[in-house]
């Protein structure tokens, strides 16, 4: 590391060391950190060396062009917030915060399904609780499937899609959609430019039931609907499956 | 000539609601405290405050393929679901960069499993994979970006993280060295040696790529030349 010495003077400084000083002083240059000192040493190491000024000047333009080449991510991170204040509903407007109350004691549910694995025995748990008959939901606004949430003015899946979300969330269905999805396959697109994927699309909801149940195996080895007890998370926050 | 170092306080773990100079990162516990204990305004604000810098950090070690805005968002639900584990307000800045480095190396595991495409658009649309590791490191936002600009950053990959790192949290936050050592748990002395070493790879290696562009065009024009011509 250098360390710069208080007998020697810089130009007198030979090899890896004088070299070393010589890009802090251009570092301190570039980044407006220089002070009195810094540029009389400048100007001493330039009359012996007038080069250093191309070197000053390249490393500000490498400075600048690093600074254009992030500037994606900048904004990327302007444009990433928090999922508990991403919802349509805020308490600022003196409604109540639903997406909040639904993520509230969630998000350890929210991390536990980005484990493809668990999140597929949810999911199928869930799925197999819908289509039984023996379960009835709680809150008639949760029995809509997809779609029909959806406002039907909607001329685009995606427009659909949108629609199924807010109102979702408004209703309190729909918790969030998770950022990742699944690609299950892909391949050359068939026009011949770019790719064809094959993906799941996760949409995080939430439901009130009166029962839980499970696929099971009944005695005589037929598959049958089990009574299931509720899967508390474990000390870590994720769901113990 | 003697060369006067600057003043080097010896790095303080505090826990600074807001990185972006020496001043405002001394310690105001307050607003982390009050995240740890399940204020959401408090978390959001925090989020908002440091998103940047992690963003860097998370460009300096994710695979190049991997989505910036994925792993932002992987960090921020951490953040939302860990903050209140967090031992000691004043670690905040360290413990946020651990979160993200981790969410960088998962993506690395995730990614060297088999090939992934970038990103989806709103239309459903797929666009692949970015042509350059400048591109894709990028994050792939719709902005342009100079060619020379994605050149450099693809080079400034090629460094080691311990110079990458400081390197772009400069670029996308533009923060003072004192703001980088408190967040990487190192000296400003350090920081100003690291940034000045990563520059100067940087520039020789830049150089080094315009010499050998600037002699493929030269051979490419003796090559194009008549064979009586002089060359």
């Amino acid at each position: 590391m250098f360390r710069p010495s208080t007998d020697a003077p810089l130009e007198s400084r030979g090899g890896d060391e004088g070299a070393m000083a010589r890009e802090i002083l251009i570092a301190r240059l570039v980044d407006a950190r220089a002070n009195d000192h810094d540029w009389i040493a400048v100007r001493v190491l330039a009359d012996a060396d007038p080069l250093i000024w191309q070197q000053i000047a390249a490393t500000q333009r490498d400075a600048a062009l690093l600074v254009e080449a992030a500037r994606p991510a900048a904004l990327a991170a302007e444009r990433v917030a928090l999922p508990m204040l991403d919802g349509p509903v805020r308490a600022e407007r003196g409604e109540r915060d639903e997406q909040g109350e639904q993520l509230n004691g969630w998000p350890d549910r929210l991390s536990a399904l980005r484990s493809s694995r668990l999140g597929w025995a949810i999911a199928a748990m869930v799925a197999l609780a819908w289509t039984s008959t023996l379960l009835t939901p709680k809150d008639p606004r949760l029995t809509a499937m997809p779609g029909n949430a959806a406002g039907l003015a909607a001329s685009t899946p995606d427009e659909a899609l949108s629609n199924y979300l807010e109102k979702g969330q408004k209703s309190g269905r729909v918790v969030t959609e998770l950022p990742q999805r699944i690609v299950l396959e892909s391949r050359p697109a068939p026009e011949g430019q770019g790719y064809e994927v094959l993906y799941v699309r996760q949409i995080l909801e939430r439901a009130v039931v009166d029962d839980l149940y499970r696929f099971g195996m009944a005695e005589d080895g037929s598959q049958a609907l089990i009574r299931a007890r509720p899967t508390p998370p474990r000390a870590e926050g994720r769901i113990g499956l | 000539m003697i060369l006067p170092s600057h003043p080097n306080p010896a790095p303080q773990a505090v826990a600074s609601d807001h990185p972006a100079s020496s001043e405002r990162s001394v310690a105001r516990p307050s607003l982390v405290e009050r995240a740890m204990s399940g204020d959401g305004d408090a978390v959001s604000t925090l989020w908002e405050n440091h998103r940047r810098w992690v963003a860097a950090v998370l460009l300096a070690h994710k695979p190049a393929s991997a989505d910036l805005d994925d792993l932002l968002q992987e960090v921020a639900v951490t953040l939302l679901r860990k903050v209140r584990t967090l031992d000691d307000p004043a670690n905040f800045q360290p413990w946020l960069r651990v979160v993200a480095l981790n969410v960088a190396r998962l993506a690395g595991r995730k990614f060297s499993a088999g090939p992934r495409l970038v990103r989806f658009d709103g239309e459903g649309e797929v666009e692949p994979s970015a042509g350059t590791q400048a591109g894709a490191a990028a994050g792939g936002a719709s902005l342009i970006v100079s060619e020379e600009a994605k050149r450099l950053m693809a080079l400034a990959m090629l460094l080691h993280p311990d110079y990458r790192e400081p390197l772009l949290l400069r670029a996308v936050h533009d923060l003072p060295y004192a703001a980088i050592g408190a967040i990487l748990g190192l000296p400003e002395t350090t920081i100003e040696t690291r940034i000045a070493r990563g520059r100067r790879m940087l520039r020789e290696a830049a150089e080094a790529a315009a010499r050998t562009r600037q002699s493929a065009v030269g051979s490419g024009v003796r090559m194009a030349a008549s064979p009586g011509s002089p060359h």
